[in-house]
């Protein structure tokens, strides 16, 4: 007999001798089911505490992305043929030919932004230059200056636009201290 | 620009349009950008005497 079926047989017997003795005795038979049950509900608190630990761990958050993403991309329908002809077909734009940006656009992606946002609340360059393309499509007033400098004012936000095709800025934009004042002084 | 006459008390100068355009420009963004309290400090003039040359500038 090898030794893994004598510890098996011996512990056939254990059980099965306690068991007969639950059966003889009501009251060992009530302490087995009591032992059984507290240590039931523990193993249950144990599994619960150590479930709720690896939810809160990092692991467990990016093994689940990673999952989520697996499974994402597993029910994701085939990318369209004809999509990837087009991208494949279309020759990317050519840098040289870029859309050509309002004078909005260049002035506010220049140093007039840093400087004069704050004027007037500005968060992004984007909002300055639709203000400035505003301005110029509807001016107060407007000055042409020397040098093919064009000046805008615009009497609702106090503030002055300068066009300046010769700079690499293009122009600029902000709210003088002196207000129509220094509008009407430019030359 | 050109100096036609010049004593102690006055200067002649003849300019062209853009030379006078740019003196009204760097008077205008004198009074615009320094302030008040340095002013005089800075240009040797104060801002009403300024700003009655560019008044003579735009007469």
């Amino acid at each position: 007999m090898s030794r893994r079926s004598i510890i098996w047989t011996v512990l056939a017997l254990t059980l099965l001798g306690g068991a007969g003795y639950a059966y003889l005795s009501p009251p060992f038979a009530a302490d087995c089911k009591a032992s059984v049950q507290t240590t039931a509900a523990r193993a249950g608190r144990l599994a619960n505490d150590a479930t709720a630990s690896l939810k809160k761990s990092k692991f467990f958050t990016t093994c689940s992305a990673a999952l989520r993403k697996y499974d994402a991309q597993q029910k994701a329908p085939p990318e369209p043929v004809r999509a990837v002809r087009a991208s494949v077909e279309t020759p990317s734009p050519d840098p040289s030919q870029k859309q050509p940006h309002s004078a909005g656009q260049r002035i506010a992606n220049g140093h007039a932004f840093a400087k004069h946002h704050s004027e007037f609340g500005f968060r992004t360059e984007a909002e300055m230059a639709s203000h400035i393309d505003r301005v110029i499509a509807n001016p107060s007033y407007v000055r042409k200056l020397i040098r093919g400098r064009t000046a805008y004012w615009d009497d609702a936000t106090r503030s002055v636009v300068i066009t300046d095709p010769g700079s690499a800025d293009f122009g600029t934009a902000f709210k003088p201290n002196r207000g129509r004042t220094y509008f009407d002084n430019l030359r | 620009m050109q100096i036609v006459s010049r004593n102690t008390e006055n200067i002649v100068l003849q300019l062209s349009s853009e030379e006078a355009a740019l003196l009204v420009n760097a008077l205008n963004e004198s009074l615009e950008s320094i302030e008040d309290w340095e002013f005089d400090i800075r240009m040797g003039a104060s801002k009403e005497q300024v700003e009655r040359l560019l008044a003579a500038f735009n007469a």
